[in-house]
């Protein structure tokens, strides 16, 4: 997913989640929790929201 | 169930200030005293309404439609501002704006002990959680404090809480 990722916008939960996605390369278009457990999805989902046209494509 | 909520006008006034400073998303779980806002909030083809299974998620929903580049708010019960502590870390670690509009219970007439734990201490846990806080007990001060409280938040990348006491949400009544 990230090796061919375009515009795909990354959240990821604490711990080993967070920790993998930063060593497969940084992006401005991660957003990395390192705490607040459980939030990865929802925030996922306001970015989604807020991103409508975004995210159909 | 019936209550005293005929006739209200402060959820209006809290929904004009939501178009006012352009929400575009909302994060609620059902509740009496939030229903007529919620009601506004789901007839509105410009705001999302996102209902949810527990408080805390409205909080992840926050930060990413700010990380999205729009406007949030989340409206919860005074017991659902515990089940957020946590989850508040990451308004506080990232300095996102948060708007919560918290309806109490516990307080004015309460007729149900289990609220009054939590509700005894919603506004010093908010304030240990980084919010800023504003109590609203009559229905004159809705119009300004939730202005304000909208202002502070969005202009000021701040955690704002309007508390809505239980006297001004009234009084509620259970029928069989």
């Amino acid at each position: 997913m990230l090796a061919d990722r375009g515009d795909l916008m990354v959240v990821c939960g604490l711990g080993s989640p967070t920790y993998d996605v930063a060593a497969a390369g940084d992006h401005p278009l991660n957003f990395y929790l390192w705490a607040a457990m459980g939030g990865a999805a929802m925030i996922g989902l306001g970015l989604a929201l807020a991103n409508r046209s975004a995210a159909s494509r | 169930m019936m209550d005293d909520q005929t006739n209200i006008r402060w959820p209006d006034t809290i929904y004009d200030h939501f178009r006012r400073v352009g929400i575009r998303q909302v994060g609620y779980v059902p509740d009496a005293g939030h229903s007529r806002l919620i009601e506004l909030v789901c007839k509105d083809p410009d705001i999302a309404d996102v209902v949810l299974t527990t408080e805390e998620e409205g909080v992840g929903l926050v930060a990413g439609a700010h990380l999205g580049g729009q406007r949030a708010a989340l409206l919860m019960q005074s017991s659902g501002v515990g089940n957020c502590i946590n989850m508040f870390s990451l308004i506080r670690n990232c300095g996102f704006p948060c708007l919560a509009l918290v309806t109490m219970r516990g307080e004015f007439a309460e007729f149900n002990p289990w609220q009054v734990p939590m509700g005894s201490i919603t506004e010093p846990v908010l304030k240990l959680s980084g919010f800023l806080t504003y109590r609203v007990d009559e229905p004159e001060e809705i119009d300004d404090l939730v202005g304000a409280g909208c202002d502070m938040a969005f202009d000021g990348d701040l955690a704002v809480a309007i508390l809505l006491s239980q006297r001004l949400i009234g009084r509620k009544r259970w029928t069989k």
